[in-house]
């Protein structure tokens, strides 16, 4: 029999969602109470909505996870944010970076942003390059030359030799990479080897900039800046290092022998061979401080000098060790650094300075006895710790205990290897001397006699450096804008915020599609 | 639905937005299989559900930020994944195209001359799947509106209001539809077991 009621048909679907009114479920409810058919219907719909409930997933096709793998690869790669890499995200660990949008790159309101920022860029990044090219204008002299030329080119002549010696200083400090810290800091100064009373540098000093300089540099005595104005010759006597004698070579051999008969007890060949070569070390070390020499020559024709300087450094049976061709404005300076036998220092320096007019000339004492001891006295306790050790061993008697001190005394012999090698190091340093040779074109070679056209050629030249330098100064322009840049780019984005709620109509709200509702 | 606890997956949930990654691939794992099977229902095309699905771990990946954990994470989840399979059918030209007031999808009418001669009898076949796959084909044979519908009702679990507001029709409209793509489902259930029983009584006849 079949129910004809459509109107309780139509609301039995409801009716099993639970989502009828009162009314209608108790319709539903008396109707069904007498009515077979429905009954049915209703309990067929009911095994229905059940049965799609209770439907089981279907499984994952083949590759889906290596496709939905690639495809987030994919995406985070596109992402604008280059930390989440592709194949962190591919093995599935890495941070999870959250676009806010995949196009926003596109919105009007990014491009009127970027445009902004361009635009507030350019415009600082120009006013940089005009407040620079001034401040390079004053700092070269070239205001000043035209009020007199000349004293404004002295001045930056003198500023240059600054820098010049103080390279020279920088490179004394650094000739000995092998030195602890202490002993480069101990040493580093032109005059800090008169603090240590064993040598005094001959001191010449013929130039009032050059002493000015030096004073400048903070490493002068103050005795010389006393000295400044009057331009006079400092010549401070040269002594021979004889003073750190006294505690060297005794020392070593006090402690050297003692050493020798445990090493020979314990009948230790290898051991014995090393020793020897210690010994050997130490013999050497009679005189652990090497003397190095540094000059600065003025000249016309630096190049020549430097070939001259070469040539010393061949006939000393040294080299050369570094070489360096800097120029600065329209001047050429160049900076030497040869090594030859320490005992052909001053045969050496002499000769270089005849060279040139001599600005600058001192000696400088570096001191390897520090690091001689340091090591000797290291290599001492070590080959104690070494003899106890072998002592242990001999007196062990299990297995287990044997293997952990034959672990312990490879370490100590490994140890005692490289303490050797750094003294065999030090004795090398000992060997050479190194003289640091700074050569500066002359800038005021017939500056006496100058004619008013060799002026302006001077001004001209320095001109021409300011043009030349040019485009270094816009790069520095540009850092020293970026600070004025993020102001500026902060209150343009504040502007463009402002303006753009104030200008903004309202716009009709168009629900966007295919974006997930909240 | 996924086994896990509501506080669990919330924690889930704020793990992944701070860059867990481990944490999304858990959710991935939690929910992909059914985001397959309803983005299936609903399509009737694995190639489609399995890029409907991808895209819609994508979508999850990217605008998990935005979730705000108002609605169940599944919710949210089968939100996209409507609004997906809804592009995914108007690409195809399908949505809206056909009569609403027609439950039948005319590209299924070939449903029942499928089930002739060599295909499995329906015994077999009740041997072989689970009654309630059985129902498959039985949903595959509406047309993707009411599809729609009857997918997010009773596989996503949603109510009502929230199918109303992911397809954007009203409550009238859900209420009938789901009445109406029930009718037919039993109808059509009705109907295959009647020509069950036929096939059943002529392969008798033929033995006997």
């Amino acid at each position: 029999m079949s129910c004809g009621n459509d109107e309780i048909k139509a609301l039995l679907s409801s009716y099993v969602d639970d989502v009828c009114s009162e009314i209608e479920k108790q319709a539903v409810e008396h109707h069904i109470v007498q009515c077979a058919d429905c009954r049915q219907e209703l309990a067929e719909l009911e095994w229905i909505v059940t049965s799609l409930r209770e439907m089981s997933d279907l499984p994952l096709p083949t590759g889906f996870c290596e496709d939905f793998r690639a495809r987030l690869a994919a995406e985070l790669a596109a992402d604008k944010s280059p930390d989440t890499s592709v194949e962190k995200a591919a093995t599935g660990v890495g941070s999870l970076k959250i676009p806010r949008n995949k196009y926003w790159f596109q919105s009007r309101r990014f491009v009127g942003i970027a445009a902004t920022v361009l635009l507030c860029f350019s415009v600082s990044v120009i006013g940089g390059h005009i407040n620079t090219g001034y401040d390079h204008f004053v700092q070269n002299g070239l205001y000043q030359e035209t009020v007199d030329g000349e004293q404004a080119y002295r001045e930056s002549a003198a500023t240059k030799k600054t820098t010049a010696v103080a390279n020279g200083q920088q490179y004394d400090g650094g000739i000995f990479p092998g030195l602890s810290a202490s002993n480069v800091i101990r040493d580093d100064g032109i005059v800090s080897s008169s603090r240590d009373g064993s040598a005094v540098e001959p001191y010449i000093m013929d130039n009032p900039y050059e002493m000015k300089s030096q004073i400048i540099s903070g490493e002068g005595d103050s005795a010389f800046g006393g000295d400044a104005n009057q331009a006079s010759v400092v010549v401070s006597a040269f002594e021979s290092g004889t003073v750190s004698e006294e505690d060297s070579p005794e020392n070593v051999s006090v402690e050297m022998p003692p050493l020798k008969q445990e090493v020979r007890s314990t009948q230790n060949s290898q051991l014995q061979t090393k020793a020897a070569r210690q010994m050997a070390v130490a013999q050497n070390a009679s005189n652990r401080e090497v003397y190095n020499g540094y000059m600065a020559l003025v000249a016309e024709d630096v190049n020549a000098i430097r070939e001259q300087v070469v040539s010393v450094a061949s006939r000393y049976e040294g080299y050369v060790d570094e070489s360096a061709v800097i120029t600065e404005e329209n001047e050429e300076n160049i900076r030497l650094a040869i090594c030859v036998k320490s005992e052909h220092l001053d045969a050496a320096m002499d000769e270089i300075a005849d060279f040139g007019e001599v600005t600058a000339r001192s000696v400088n004492r570096v001191d390897l006895s520090e690091a001689y001891y340091d090591a000797q006295g290291r290599l001492t306790r070590q080959r104690a710790l070494e003899q106890s050790l072998l002592r242990l061993i001999a007196e062990a008697e299990d297995v287990e205990t044997i293997r952990a001190l034959e672990q312990e005394l490879e370490k100590v012999t490994v140890e005692i290897e490289t303490i050797i090698a750094n003294l065999e190091k030090i004795s090398q340093q000992r060997k050479y001397s190194t003289i640091v040779v700074n050569i500066a074109s002359d800038p005021m070679a017939g500056m006496e006699s100058a004619t008013l056209g060799d002026k302006f050629r001077l001004g001209f030249q320095s001109f021409l450096g300011f043009c030349k330098s040019f485009p270094d100064n816009l790069l520095v322009g540009f850092g020293f804008m970026f600070e004025i840049f993020a102001v500026v780019l902060i209150l343009s984005i504040l502007f463009y915020l402002v303006m753009h709620k104030l200008l903004r109509k309202p716009a009709a709200a168009v629900p966007r599609k295919n974006e997930p509702e909240k | 639905m996924p086994s896990c606890g509501i506080e669990k997956e919330l924690a889930l949930v704020e793990k992944a937005k701070a860059g867990d990654m481990a944490a999304f691939e858990q959710i991935v794992g939690a929910h992909q299989q059914k985001i397959y099977t309803v983005a299936f229902r609903i399509l009737e095309n694995g190639e489609d559900a399995a890029d409907v699905a991808q895209e819609t771990l994508i979508r999850i990946y990217r605008s998990l930020a935005s979730f705000k954990g108002d609605s169940s994470l599944s919710t949210w989840i089968y939100r996209i994944t409507v609004n997906l399979c809804k592009d995914a059918l108007r690409k195809r030209g399908h949505l809206f195209t056909q009569s609403l007031d027609e439950p039948i999808s005319e590209e299924n009418e070939s449903l029942y001359p499928q089930l002739a001669d060599d295909a499995p009898l329906p015994e077999e076949q009740y041997e072989q799947q689970e009654l309630k796959d059985y129902l498959e084909k039985f949903i595959a044979g509406l047309s993707p509106d009411y599809r729609m519908v009857v997918v997010m009702r009773e596989q996503m679990e949603l109510s009502y209001e929230e199918i109303s507001q992911a397809l954007n029709i009203s409550l009238g409209t859900v209420k009938s539809r789901l009445n109406r793509a029930r009718k037919y489902l039993r109808e059509s259930i009705l109907k295959d077991r009647e020509q069950e029983c036929m096939r059943l009584r002529l392969k008798n006849e033929r033995r006997g």
